[in-house]
């Protein structure tokens, strides 16, 4: 009876833990095309990769892999090349140093012929340079919980603002220009009242964020099959 | 019933203690033993020259050692990953180098001998930086002498690795020792893109050797320097570990 019981309170808790825990966020996506034929074509090849730790901030390596990750449950149309593979073929021109801060130095590395010949081998048509993090800049109260012989609980309100603002700027290798740029910021608050039990109520800014800017890549980009 | 919350009481304390004191005992010391990492093959040319490679300062054995002001130790050995990982990187600079001892004589037919050792090494924890960010800077001495054992150039080189915290529990070690690994590398990276400009070898050899194009941004460029100071204030940045070198 008593583990029919746990399983019913199971049951309910789920259901409603999991719709107070999507907290609220507000989006906003601008997209900046400065090519309309920006399509990847089969045998080419799209590389995600965060801008270097050398000029400050670096995003996120579980952003970055999230949107590899979505990018490449998009199909077989668009192939997305790991970004640790891209900078090991490339060594040493895309590491955290050496690598290409904007469009204008592309075509005096690619007058190497050694780094134009393996970026050819690798098929990659499009480079993603992805900026930006994600932040808490405001929060208030507190939760205490206290522990003793005939239990615990905890006690108090909290709350925390985040905001993730990441851009995406998207590189022609063959057109050696600079396709378009994405931009997405994803605000919101989370809350965790706390009664005996604390109830997080999370506002995913981050995985939202991922999941817009991935989609907008993905239909910047497109994915096509036929050979152009 | 009362001995069974007594017993409990018992084994939460017992479990406190051990928490604690496995805490205290990692806050005593810290020691990372960087490993040798394989770098890719680089998308250069070989400099055709006869080249002699020696390391200074006992680099296999070098440790950096360490107590911080709140009297926490930290040790990082990274010697032996250091040698490994710029001797092949000499091996991919040049056709066949030849790797001396540290009092090895120098050999009468070569055409330039490349002295070089750890000067210094620097490491900021979370804790300093105020963000999970674990960085490691490496300062290299570069000494050049051309085949009559006269110096030609001395240079330093200063390498940059950062890596974020992943787990407070067991992060503080591997993010140590990624950031150390990736500063080796980044030392590699400095060597296989700069090294022919910093050791003039186009002036000591001919044009023929001048350096490989390079991004705008390449270390010490107007670029690169402009965004560094565009990090924001407390982010490791490549610049701020050459102050405190």
């Amino acid at each position: 009876m008593k583990v029919s019981l746990s399983a019913h309170w199971t049951h309910l808790l789920v259901p409603v833990l999991t719709l107070l825990a999507a907290g609220c966020s507000t989006t906003r996506t601008d997209v900046t095309n400065n090519n309309e034929t920006a399509t990847v074509y089969g045998g080419e090849s799209v590389v995600i990769m965060s801008r270097s730790y050398h000029t400050g901030n670096q995003t996120e390596k579980d952003f970055t892999d999230c949107i590899s990750k979505s990018l490449d449950r998009r199909g077989s149309a668009l192939n997305i090349m790991p970004a640790n593979q891209f900078v090991d073929t490339m060594y040493p021109w895309f590491e955290p140093r050496t690598a290409p801060h904007n469009i204008s130095i592309l075509p005096r590395m690619m007058s190497n012929p050694l780094i134009a010949e393996r970026m050819r081998e690798t098929g990659v048509r499009y480079v993603v340079w992805l900026e930006g993090n994600t932040e808490q800049p405001n929060g208030g109260g507190s939760v205490s919980c206290a522990a003793g012989p005939a239990g615990a609980g905890c006690f108090g309100f909290a709350w925390w603002e985040s905001i993730s603002d990441y851009d995406a700027v998207v590189w022609d290798l063959e057109d050696g220009k600079e396709a378009g740029n994405i931009a997405t910021e994803v605000s919101g608050t989370s809350y965790m009242p706390a009664i005996v039990i604390p109830i997080p109520m999370i506002a995913r800014t981050q995985a939202t964020a991922c999941k817009d800017l991935s989609l907008q890549i993905g239909n910047f980009i497109g994915g096509r099959t036929d050979a152009g | 019933m009362s001995r069974l919350v007594i017993g409990r009481v018992d084994n939460l304390l017992k479990s406190l203690l051990v928490f604690a004191a496995a805490i205290a005992v990692s806050a005593c010391g810290t020691t990372v033993k960087v490993p040798t990492q394989a770098l890719p093959d680089p998308l250069i040319e070989a400099i055709p020259l006869k080249v002699a490679v020696r390391y200074s300062n006992a680099l296999e054995t070098y440790k950096h050692q360490e107590t911080l002001p709140a009297g926490e130790k930290y040790v990082i050995d990274i010697g032996s990953a250091t040698e490994s990982a710029l001797s092949a990187t000499f091996s991919e600079m040049f056709a066949n180098p030849e790797f001396l001892a540290s009092d090895a004589p120098v050999p009468a037919n070569i055409d330039m001998l490349v002295d070089t050792g750890i000067e210094a090494l620097q490491f900021a924890l979370p804790s300093q930086t105020v963000t999970k960010d674990y960085a490691v800077w490496i300062k290299f001495r570069v000494k050049v002498y051309d085949g009559n054992g006269s110096l030609q150039a001395d240079f330093p080189l200063s390498a940059y690795g950062k890596a974020t915290r992943e787990s407070i529990v067991t992060g503080r070690k591997s993010a140590l020792t990624s950031a150390s690994s990736l500063a080796l590398r980044d030392a590699a990276v400095l060597l296989l893109t700069k090294f022919s400009e910093k050791a003039k070898l186009a002036s000591l050899f001919g044009p023929q050797f001048a350096p490989a194009a390079l991004p705008a941004n390449a270390p010490g460029s107007p670029a690169s320097e402009k965004a560094a100071k565009k990090a924001e204030p407390g982010t490791p940045s490549p610049t701020q570990g050459e102050q405190f070198l």
